[in-house]
């Protein structure tokens, strides 16, 4: 098995469009670094102005764990384009390039195959992952320093110490990791049905959205619905930066407020991968192949 | 002869439509096939499902004797296959995709090994290169070394003839008659370049509408009772004249064609050889026309075929 995932990643990294997302993800990452670099304090002032009126707040308010966060809310809206771009290729781009019915035709099963191809865009999402970890958070720490964290919601504001908040960030991203692997597992899916890579980026693209918006509209006729579609609960990663106060109203170092709302998210996610992977086996498994 | 390939009562449904029908026949160890069939005919599909790319609807598949179904990675591990064009992973290089369907083949390959098998190719100044730096032809020929990497028994030639130039099928025809006679090969081969299939084949399956119309040797096939025989003289038009006189008039083909076009018996030709003699024709030359194509076209296309007297 390893063989057919190391051909796989060989192949998913000879290509140029596999570096399109880290060259997009290095780029944005860092316009939005340059720019809170340059015009950041102002942009920070003017956000805490209603919390500056009545708190005294001293210590650098923008640094590397906050920037972290604020890129990470953008980001991961928009990085399944990235990893459907991968993904949603893995198939209908072998079928496209007519080198699928050549790879069917070797003495591998086609479960194998499938698996190893799933695999390897799962290697392939984990390692954007960490290139975008990398660079939100590791370089906005060593460009932005660090201190405690605060995080404006709409309804509150969390401070979260600094010796608290790199290893919310490390679940935070395995969090988006399990999230983004959903997505790329839609795409890879999707993939099977079509003979060019367009299709399934843009079919993928296009129910990430929908369901977005089904998310946002609060509505009777889609609210029984909403919980079990994954797009409602790939931000869920935000759970970890919720800290749980103990009865001093203190913060516990180390704590998540609802621990159990994340494992949920992650079991659907999870589920939906699974759903994903095995009609993709059963499809393969039947498919003519006529590329 | 053990048979190599062995295909019973094949059936492929695309819905109601029928891309092969109840198709059997035999390759035999050591052969070259000559698997023919107009565009359309199914052998693509048949080819396909030797494969395992394509499901039957029903029939069988034995390959060295063991049913596809249930021997298929072992049946692969010993078939090597170009499937209509040699596509390949264009942003790797030749040694590359070598190395990848080596790979995929249970098969850790050498550099000595990747550099012989594209030297055998013609290809061993081109192993750094991008394959879509490749012409059409070095394409082909890549492709036949990836289908060879692994040293099969069966290799399965789909159209390799498809968008060479005269020399690459030239070279393709060589590697053909080098792979079977030097190394034993058993090869499946379809082609549309009947005159090519002529040269190599040892054998030939002829399909039409997705059912086999013939199958056999080569000698045998086209070696039949009856011949025609074109006949070139110093004068034709004597010629002519003479044959709608003669005897031999129920025999000819066509009044209208300068050249006398006759079918006869294979064992009177000595003798309208010396009734010609005698008649006072000079003759140039009297050449058989039994080639494949004729076959093919006779079998496939009744409206052109030339019954026997």
């Amino acid at each position: 098995m390893w063989n057919l995932i190391s051909i796989e990643l060989f192949k998913v990294f000879r290509k140029p469009r596999t570096f399109i997302a880290f060259g997009a993800i290095t780029a944005i990452v860092g316009l939005i670094q340059l720019g809170f670099y340059v015009d950041g304090e102002s942009y920070i002032k003017f956000g805490m102005q209603v919390l500056a009126d009545s708190f005294d707040i001293d210590g650098k308010v923008l640094n590397g764990y906050l920037l972290a966060y604020i890129i990470l809310q953008t980001l991961l809206i928009h990085v399944p384009l990235l990893i459907a771009l991968v993904a949603g290729d893995m198939i209908s781009g072998e079928a496209n390039m007519g080198t699928l019915r050549l790879l069917v035709s070797r003495p591998v099963s086609r479960d194998r195959l499938i698996a190893a191809k799933f695999l390897a865009s799962c290697v392939y999402t984990l390692m954007l992952l960490i290139w975008m970890s990398i660079w939100t958070l590791f370089v906005s720490m060593l460009v932005f320093g660090t201190d405690d964290m605060i995080i404006m919601k709409s309804e509150q504001v969390t401070q979260i110490m600094e010796r608290d908040a790199l290893w919310r960030y490390f679940a935070a991203f395995g969090f988006a990791a399990l999230a983004m692997i959903t997505v790329a597992s839609l795409a890879f899916f999707l993939s099977i049905f079509a003979e060019n890579s367009i299709g399934p980026i843009i079919a993928c693209m296009s129910i990430v959205i929908i369901f977005t918006i089904l998310n946002t509209l609060n509505l009777p006729i889609f609210n029984a619905v909403k919980p079990y579609l994954f797009t409602s609960h790939m931000l869920a990663w935000k759970g970890f930066f919720d800290v749980k106060m103990n009865a001093n109203n203190e913060q516990i170092i180390g704590s998540v407020e609802n621990m159990p709302a994340i494992l949920r998210s992650a079991g659907i996610l999870i589920i939906h991968i699974a759903g994903f992977l095995a009609g993709s086996i059963i499809v393969f498994r039947r498919k003519d192949i006529l590329s | 002869m053990p048979s190599t390939i062995e295909v019973q009562q094949l059936t492929k449904r695309f819905g109601d439509f029928h891309a092969v029908k109840d198709l059997s026949f035999t390759v035999n160890e050591g052969d070259v096939c000559g698997f023919l069939g107009q565009n359309g005919a199914g052998k693509s599909t048949t080819i396909r499902m030797l494969l395992t790319l394509i499901r039957p609807s029903s029939g069988e598949i034995f390959i060295n004797g063991k049913d596809i179904k249930s021997h298929r990675k072992e049946i692969l591990e010993h078939t090597g296959a170009i499937i209509e064009r040699p596509d390949l992973y264009n942003y790797l290089t030749a040694a590359e995709n070598l190395t990848v369907f080596a790979r995929l083949n249970g098969i850790r390959p050498s550099h000595k090994l990747i550099a012989d098998k594209l030297a055998q190719v013609g290809l061993a100044e081109r192993s750094a290169s991008k394959v879509k730096t490749f012409s059409q032809g070095m394409k082909q020929r890549l492709g036949i070394a990836v289908s060879m990497v692994h040293d099969p028994s069966l290799i399965i030639l789909d159209e390799p003839t498809n968008g060479l130039d005269p020399q690459g099928i030239a070279d393709m025809r060589s590697l053909i008659i080098g792979l079977s006679r030097e190394h034993g090969k058993t090869i499946l081969v379809s082609s549309h370049l009947l005159a090519e299939i002529e040269q190599i084949a040892t054998r030939m399956v002829i399909i039409d509408r997705g059912t086999k119309i013939v199958e056999g040797d080569m000698k045998d096939l086209l070696d039949p009772e009856f011949i025609v025989m074109e006949i070139a003289t110093t004068d034709d038009s004597q010629c002519m004249d003479w044959l709608r006189k003669s005897s031999w008039v129920g025999a000819l083909q066509s009044g209208k064609l300068s050249i006398a076009t006759i079918k006869v018996n294979r064992k009177d030709v000595p003798q309208l050889t010396r009734d010609l003699v005698l008649a006072g024709i000079d003759i140039l030359s009297i050449r058989p026309m039994n080639t494949l194509e004729e076959y093919f076209l006779s079998l496939t296309n009744p409206r052109k075929n030339v019954e026997p007297n």
